[in-house]
């Protein structure tokens, strides 16, 4: 942040003669008194001139345009200047074609003015309006912003390990009924889980293996009890075979 | 001009530096977003888990 070193008016309002103010190094609060028409107000306007663009001790006053006064006694639009230097910068206000030009443009100072009929209406005004008055100097809306962005990230990331909570608790069911069902071996399931998770996965293939071999021969033997039944009744009823017999052994001599 | 939304953001990453949640590197990138309001949640979570990487780095 830069601080204000120094404010030279020339021929504005009071500012008669050029006047130079020059304010005390690493303080963050000026005070400026004096008597009636010592130039505080001037000193007011010059800052107004310099942020605004405007002279504001002197509108609404019923002076229709102000421009017009705001040169001091005996001096044009264009005698008029205010140069002010921070810390990091500087830059200069003056009149040209009637509008207020600060050059460089970019280093053109924030400026916010109360004046005393505006503390008087703050006084005045209900809560709300005079927190209205005053939040350009207290805005920290952005900040409410992002604030409420990652209080709705903290929400989502709550709701996401309530998720993950209940899914290791049915993990833990399911995994405590595994160990039921296998005996309850060893001390408790977990540690019954624990030593099933490290036990060496080659062990697992070959039962696998061993396995699918069994269900492969079991496939192949799946239908031997219909056709042994099939031979029994056959065998049974020995009649009915007798042609099937006989074709069967003239095929055979055919071959 | 420093308005006092970026004097608020300096004092909110200052302090979530110290108390070792965002790095110097990644809190410092959050500042201007964090004082207009434009930053999203996965500016929060990406600073904060990218601090915390670099945290942990031995």
């Amino acid at each position: 942040m830069s601080g204000l070193k120094r404010l030279t008016i020339d021929h504005l309002r009071g500012s008669v003669v050029p006047f130079s103010l020059t304010f005390e190094k690493g303080k963050k609060l000026t005070v400026i008194y004096g008597e009636n028409g010592a130039g505080k107000s001037t000193i007011c306007d010059a800052f107004d001139f310099l942020g605004e663009g405007r002279v504001g001790s002197i509108e609404n006053r019923g002076l229709g345009m102000t421009a017009r006064f705001w040169p001091s006694l005996g001096k044009k639009s264009s005698d008029v200047g205010v140069h002010l230097e921070t810390t990091g910068s500087a830059c200069r206000a003056v009149i040209r074609k009637s509008n207020v030009v600060v050059i460089p443009p970019e280093n053109r100072p924030y400026v916010e003015v109360f004046r005393r009929r505006q503390i008087l209406s703050l006084i005045e005004a209900t809560p709300g309006a005079r927190y209205d008055a005053i939040r350009k100097f207290i805005d920290v809306s952005g900040i409410e912003a992002s604030e409420a962005t990652l209080r709705e990230l903290i929400r989502g990331l709550n709701d996401s390990r309530k998720v993950a909570v209940a899914i290791v608790h049915e993990n833990e069911d399911e995994l405590r009924r595994s160990w039921e069902t296998a005996g309850k071996p060893g001390k408790d399931w977990l540690t019954w889980a624990k030593g099933e998770a490290s036990r060496d996965t080659e062990a697992f293939k070959t039962e696998i293996n061993d396995l699918i071999t069994l269900q492969a021969a079991y496939n192949r033997l799946a239908d031997y009890p219909e056709r042994l039944q099939s031979a029994d009744q056959a065998l049974k009823a020995e009649k009915p075979l007798s042609p099937m017999r006989s074709s069967a052994s003239k095929n055979v001599s055919k071959v | 001009m420093e308005t006092p939304s970026h004097k608020l953001a300096e004092k909110i990453i200052e302090r979530l530096i110290r108390e070792e949640l965002l790095t110097d590197k990644h809190g410092k990138k959050l500042l201007p977003k964090l004082a207009e309001g434009k930053l999203s949640q996965e500016d929060w979570s990406l600073a904060i888990e990218l601090s915390d990487a670099e945290e942990r780095k031995p």
